[in-house]
């Protein structure tokens, strides 16, 4: 009986990190999401400074994120992302906003994907 | 590498806890499910050990799941025969009352040759001299000889045998052992006692055995 408990426990446990998981995940992802929206936007209205220090604080707040997400994710993944976030001031500095777009919808498709990898669809699953 | 350090590290005592939670009878013989766990566990904690860019829960996970799994598992087996039957699969008779079963071994794909092998490891070199043999889950024979092949008994030879219990190491290397002590009943005094006889300090004894009946037998370090 005792270890039919520490089972239980156990499988309390699992359940417990892997909601964590996808909480922390999924609100990371639309978090930043938002943000890079607004990068966006600003880049597009010609608001080249506003649109580099949102970028700026975007990075240095994503890479807080990154010691939390790399509990649960591959480094590699968020490596990835931390890497072309990194590209954004500069682009914002040179005023290239397709560079900036391209850049933005990348990480957005990756901050998309990260999310949609750990939710336990069948296509997942299979 | 400090990483790969602490993560084999970190695995090495979270396998062990693993192995002794799911209990003794993983150590012993294993059954189908616990063979498949110990694989797989082994197989598990090895990739985040060496891949230092996969999360180390990514390890832990899969490892709670299973070890959980196997105790649910092994519970509703003790619960319940039919489940036990389905995942462990049962005994079959091999020879009954003297009869080799052919069906049986055709059907576990047992050659006589296979079965003879094993026979013999158990002491058994005449065919003719089982009456049963049964083979169990895990794979080991039970054999039961014909009664004039079976050696006899004190019980049946009429003889008197004094009980002397379990004889136990009670020293080991120096060391006392507590739990040992109890099984033959013997205190700290009278080890003491019999050491100072023997004109020896613990810590000269390599092994010292002894039971209920208190007779001892002493193997000093060289």
């Amino acid at each position: 009986m005792n270890r039919f408990i520490i089972a239980v426990v156990m499988l309390l446990i699992a359940g417990i990190i892997c909601g964590c998981e996808i909480f922390t995940v999924t609100a990371y992802s639309v978090d930043y999401k938002e943000d890079l929206d607004t990068v966006k936007r600003l880049m597009e209205e010609e608001s080249y400074y506003d649109a580099y220090k949102l970028s700026e604080k975007t990075i240095e707040s994503w890479q807080k994120a990154a010691r939390h997400l790399d509990k649960y994710l591959y480094h590699d993944y968020i490596d990835d992302i931390t890497v072309k976030m990194s590209a954004l001031p500069v682009y914002a500095q040179n005023e290239d906003t397709q560079a900036v777009n391209a850049q933005v919808e990348e990480i957005k498709k990756q901050l998309t994907s990260l999310k949609e990898s750990e939710l336990p669809y069948m296509h997942n699953i299979l | 590498m400090l990483i790969l350090i602490l993560r084999t590290v970190l695995l090495y005592f979270f396998v062990i806890m693993a192995v002794r939670i799911m209990g003794k009878r993983q150590l012993s013989e294993m059954q189908t499910t616990e063979l498949v766990i110990t694989l797989i566990i082994a197989d598990i904690a090895s990739i985040p050990m060496q891949n230092t860019s996969q999360p180390l829960l990514t390890g832990v996970i899969p490892i709670l799941i299973l070890i959980s799994a196997e105790i649910i598992i092994s519970i509703i087996m003790m619960k319940s025969s039919k489940i036990r039957n389905l995942i462990c699969g049962k005994p079959e008779v091999l020879i009954n009352d003297g009869n080799l079963c052919q069906n049986t071994l055709r059907a576990l794909r047992l050659t006589t040759e296979d079965l003879c092998v094993q026979l013999r490891q158990l002491g058994v070199y005449n065919l003719n001299d089982v009456q049963f043999c049964i083979i169990e889950p895990n794979g080991k024979l039970s054999v039961q000889l014909k009664p004039e092949k079976r050696s006899p008994n004190c019980e049946q030879l009429s003889i008197a045998v004094q009980d002397t219990g379990i004889e136990a190491v009670i020293i080991s290397d120096g060391e006392l052992l507590k739990n040992s002590m109890k099984l033959c009943n013997v205190d700290k005094d009278w080890i003491n006692q019999v050491l100072s006889k023997e004109g020896l300090s613990k810590d000269e004894v390599m092994i010292m055995t002894a039971n209920r009946l208190k007779e001892y037998s002493i193997i000093r370090k060289v």
